[in-house]
């Protein structure tokens, strides 16, 4: 790994004479030691090439000479100090900003320096690992989970295509087909709104298309929708986003599925997208029963759900998930009922 | 009968959908991974190939490449765990591939595979056909019950693109993208304005017609 490697040879480095401690006493008293001798040197022929009878008081042209040595002495101060901590705190904001690559590559002469810069590098490094290991777990466990419940699954679907069954075998085979659909979307969000709770930073953010990506979540829920004879109001405006994709596409997916759940037979779905005072806002309206205050407290919460006759076919996770996700790109979401009945979602992402 | 051909490493899965295949009238073999995958290939013709991704010795992606630079052209149902995938669904799929996410739904398995070998007949005969109407793809012709004319290409091509998938809602960019090209900087009203001469040409047509999603996109409905 080349970057611990470069963090522990400059660490161990002995040969390096000229570091930082060094320097500044160097500097700080060749300055001055420099001064006073200009000083002392100058104080007698300095007066008789003076054309003015006016005498310069020593005091005086001793405090200008300290002047001079200051400035001096500071610009190489900074130089040597100053420079490279706006370079780390520039580079620090792009890592908080969820930019895990950034990578300091200038040279320092200062060994101490130098090791602050290799120091970060090694840090960001090892972030990046740790957000790619965290991925790896979330989908790997996925993997493995989901292979078994498809299995049943799809078992339990050749069994209902059985022509022998009697109809309490066939309830019983519906039974565990419904259970196991509750089950994988059950964990699947799960493991992913663990994994977002100990992440506030987004990462991997690109520019794209919102409105796009919410006309595919749109489309995806297709089958949902068409059973329940739902017509979509939507009017998106184009609206390019920088953010993380794939988190977000669970936002939408979540918020139109739940407005979806929720709408009567034949219902209304009424989606907008608009671009307001550099902020994005993102509405969903339902014309379905609305929500109460009661409900409205606690419905970001972790497996609650509203309204019991809908509560086997969701998991409470949905929105918390969503919720989540949102927080992380420094938006907010908020619910309340809509004019004429039914809920209104409204997410606020930042430029 | 037509012959498939799934590379899936887990046991369970490989069996349950030969299971479903078969009883759907398919002859199906199964592999373990990529390599034994083309290993299966070298000696006989898969009318289709169903592929996980994750698989040891030789993943999905890695089989379907090396498939597509041969210049093979089996149509490819891949199944994947949704989020890793998206990052390469883009360059990736061609014309005859698709895929489904775990966990899979056998049934829609079923369907998908079917709609996977007609679209691949299609192209293998460079013909569509819908209700009564045929498209020819060479000569850009279009016949129907009464009538046989030629359209423009890129009205051809977005009948098409949109026929190929019955039912299927495509937005205005993504039929901006493939039928202009990604690199094309004009107005997706130039989507709207085509179809509504694919309209006005297929007003009277009894076999499909093109549906409008307000503020979302187009389809291509069968009668």
């Amino acid at each position: 790994m080349k970057t611990r490697e470069n963090f522990e040879w400059i660490r161990n480095r002995k040969n390096n004479r000229f570091n930082l401690k060094v320097r500044i006493m160097a500097t700080i008293t060749a300055g001055m030691s420099v001064s006073i001798l200009i000083g002392y040197a100058m104080s007698v022929p300095f007066d008789e090439m003076l054309p003015y009878t006016y005498k310069i008081p020593l005091l005086l042209k001793l405090i200008v000479i300290s002047i001079i040595a200051g400035v001096v002495v500071t610009v190489f101060v900074t130089r040597w100090i100053f420079e490279p901590l706006k370079q780390l705190r520039v580079a620090m904001e792009k890592v908080a900003d969820g930019d895990f690559t950034v990578r300091i590559t200038n040279k320092s002469t200062l060994k101490e320096i130098q090791e602050v810069y290799s120091g970060f590098n090694l840090m960001t490094h090892e972030l990046a690992s740790t957000e790619m290991i965290q991925n790896d777990f979330v989908s790997n466990v996925s993997h493995e989970l989901k292979t078994p419940i498809a299995a049943i699954e799809g078992y339990s679907m050749l069994l209902q295509d059985c022509e022998n069954l009697n109809e309490e075998q066939n309830e019983y085979v519906n039974k565990i087909l419904f259970n196991t659909n509750r089950l994988s979307s059950l964990f699947g969000n799960m493991l992913l709104l663990s994994k977002l709770e100990n992440q506030s930073i987004e990462t991997n953010q690109k520019l794209y298309r919102l409105d796009e990506q919410i006309r595919e979540s749109i489309v995806a829920l297709e089958p949902a929708w068409v059973k329940k004879d739902i017509e979509f109001d939507v009017d998106l405006e184009t609206v390019k986003y920088l953010g993380n994709e794939n988190l977000l596409r669970h936002v939408w997916d979540n918020l139109i599925g739940n407005a979806i759940k929720f709408s009567p037979q034949g219902g209304l779905v009424h989606i907008r997208l608009v671009k307001k005072d550099k902020k994005i806002i993102f509405t969903v309206k339902d014309n379905g029963p609305g929500i109460t205050d009661e409900e409205k407290k606690h419905i970001f919460d972790k497996f609650y759900q509203a309204d019991s006759s809908h509560k086997q076919e969701g998991h409470g996770l949905g929105l918390p998930l969503a919720k989540r996700i949102v927080m992380i790109t420094g938006g907010k979401i908020e619910v309340d009922n809509a004019k004429n009945g039914g809920c209104i979602f409204t997410v606020t992402l930042g430029e | 009968m037509l012959k498939i051909l799934i590379a899936e490493d887990d046991r369970e899965l490989r069996q349950l959908f030969s299971h479903v295949l078969t009883k759907n009238g398919y002859s199906v073999k199964g592999v373990a991974n990529g390599q034994e995958a083309l290993d299966s290939m070298d000696n006989e013709y898969y009318d289709l190939i169903i592929s996980d991704i994750m698989m040891p010795v030789m993943d999905g992606y890695e089989l379907v490449r090396m498939l597509r630079d041969a210049g093979n052209t089996t149509p490819v149902l891949m199944i994947t765990a949704k989020d890793s995938f998206d990052d390469m669904r883009a360059g990736f799929m061609s014309g005859t591939d698709d895929y489904m996410v775990k966990p899979i739904n056998v049934n829609e398995m079923v369907l998908r595979v079917q709609a996977l070998l007609r679209r691949a007949q299609m192209i293998n005969e460079r013909r569509l056909v819908i209700g009564d109407t045929t498209l020819e793809i060479d000569s850009l012709t279009v016949t129907t019950e009464s009538e046989s004319f030629i359209l423009p290409q890129k009205e051809f091509m977005l009948l098409y693109k949109m026929a190929s998938y019955p039912g299927k809602i495509f937005t205005r960019q993504q039929l901006m993208d493939e039928i202009w090209g990604y690199e094309n900087e004009s107005d997706t009203h130039t989507v709207d304005v085509h179809i509504g001469r694919l309209r006005e040409h297929f007003r009277n047509s009894k076999d499909f017609k093109i549906v409008t999603m307000r503020g979302v996109g187009y389809k291509v409905v069968k009668l």
